[in-house]
């Protein structure tokens, strides 16, 4: 299997600093196949965890010779993370997953001085009615009004007269060979999804710059996910 | 109309802007007659570029059903917390694209109420926002508010492919947003609006020039035909 690099421009990377989120469109086309089967190979050899709605495997691009070459090759995801976090960076886990139904609004951990990365894609071509990502743009950016309004995102009914797919945000509608990459910071969800639709994830760290990002990696790397 | 004041406040401060629908449903015949009468179209229905008549208020009572209305009342009472006060209105004929823009970053919030008198969707014109631009400490000003100003140069993108809401509206739904937030319309065609502008009542020194300074501006928009 050949690959070439991937790489991000300028803009895309200014893009993804203002809105948080920045979709890269068909940069894995030629291998779609081939981390689809990898995907289905993983599932039927190691055994899978979760909780309703989602079964996954932890750290399933280690588990998979295509994956690590796919996903983890110093030219592929972890040269996209470096431009996007403007430093050198870690791998720090991922998964896959199969999803069943909602994901509602949430941040992934609330770290003040750890920067996160995550990179998805998605097998299935998905848009706001068959559980795309979406994005409230701008919400990666600490401190803030987001941080005082938590409890209208967790019940936007309750707090705001909203049904949680009502929430005005920006969807990425996504075809298999795509990328999304987002700081896990912003708000995401995703709505309508139809059953069983394939995930993989990657997530970088930029490395540590102070004591605080330090303890916070830890924390993170502690962490236990086998509930993904 | 079915409308709770506390939750649409709640979503204003949150976002700076929702969307009633039907909320002008019952009158929207009558603005559009009275749209008429304010502001002549061409026979082809297309002026060459926006036209505004300020002060519509002044001259379209069917308008100040609704910024008189109960309903407005409420929200403003619940979005204020003191009385309020309707400090501008106009019509609008509005031709083509708006640029990504905000109506300035005032500490004292302001509230503009939007009744779009033509469909609006994506691709014919709809206002769309990027939310939470309108709360200073999200980070918006500086930089990201120039990226997005300047979206081709800066972001590779058109001014429509910004990662925004789009609100589409319907004749009769209103649209109410405070005017810091980053807003824009894109792909549109003519549209008939009509608009009408609220402030709590200004009590402090700020409060008071921000509002002076909010009432002479809008008036000098570059891109409006004074008619």
């Amino acid at each position: 299997m050949r690959l070439t690099s991937l790489s991000v421009t300028d803009a895309e990377v200014t893009r993804f600093r203002t809105f948080g989120f920045l979709h890269l469109r068909g940069v894995q086309n030629d291998v779609v196949p081939a981390v689809a089967d990898a995907f289905e190979d993983v599932f039927d050899n190691f055994p899978q965890v979760g909780r309703q709605g989602r079964a996954g495997v932890a750290r399933i691009a280690e588990r998979s010779e295509v994956l690590q070459k796919v996903l983890l090759a110093d030219d592929r995801c972890p040269q996209v993370a470096r431009r996007l976090l403007g430093t050198d960076v870690v791998y720090v886990g991922g998964d896959g997953v199969r999803y069943d139904g909602a994901t509602y609004w949430h941040r992934d951990g609330n770290h003040r001085a750890l920067r996160l990365l995550k990179i998805v894609q998605y097998l299935e071509p998905l848009d706001g009615g068959t559980g795309a990502l979406r994005f409230i743009p701008g919400t990666h950016r600490r401190g803030g009004s987001w941080d005082s309004f938590a409890a209208e995102m967790e019940n936007p009914m309750r707090r705001l007269g909203m049904r949680p797919e009502e929430v005005p945000a920006f969807t990425v509608d996504s075809s298999p060979g795509d990328l999304i990459a987002f700081d896990p910071h912003s708000y995401h969800a995703s709505f309508g999804g139809a059953d069983k639709r394939r995930q993989i994830t990657t997530t970088y760290a930029a490395v540590p710059e102070s004591a605080e990002a330090r303890q916070e990696l830890t924390s993170y790397l502690l962490a236990d996910r086998s509930l993904l | 109309m079915s409308l709770d004041e506390a939750e649409v406040a709640q979503q204003l401060r949150v976002f700076g802007f929702a969307r009633l629908r039907g909320a002008a449903a019952d009158t929207v015949e009558e603005l559009q007659r009275a749209f008429g009468r304010l502001i002549d179209l061409p026979a082809d229905g297309t002026p060459n570029e926006r036209v505004t008549r300020f002060d519509a208020l002044n001259e379209m009572p069917e308008l100040g059903l609704i910024s008189g209305s109960a309903w407005v009342g409420a929200i403003c009472a619940a979005f204020f917390e003191r009385n309020h006060q309707v400090i501008t209105s106009d019509a609008n004929a509005l031709v083509g694209d708006s640029y990504w823009h905000s109506d300035g970053f005032y500490t004292t919030p302001f509230l503009r109420f939007v009744l779009y008198l033509d469909a609006t969707a994506h691709d014919t014109g709809a206002l769309r926002f990027l939310p939470g631009s309108h709360q200073a400490d999200n980070g918006w000003l500086g930089e990201p508010t120039q990226h997005v100003i300047r979206h081709g140069e800066d972001l590779g993108l058109t001014g429509g492919d910004v990662p925004a809401v789009v609100v589409e509206s319907e004749p009769g739904d209103v649209i109410v947003f405070d005017t810091n937030v980053l807003h824009s319309a894109w792909h549109g065609d003519i549209r008939r609006q009509l608009a009408f502008n609220c402030v709590g009542d200004p009590v402090t020194e700020t409060e008071q020039r921000d509002t002076r300074r909010y009432f002479l501006n809008r008036y000098v928009s570059g891109s409006v035909s004074i008619g």
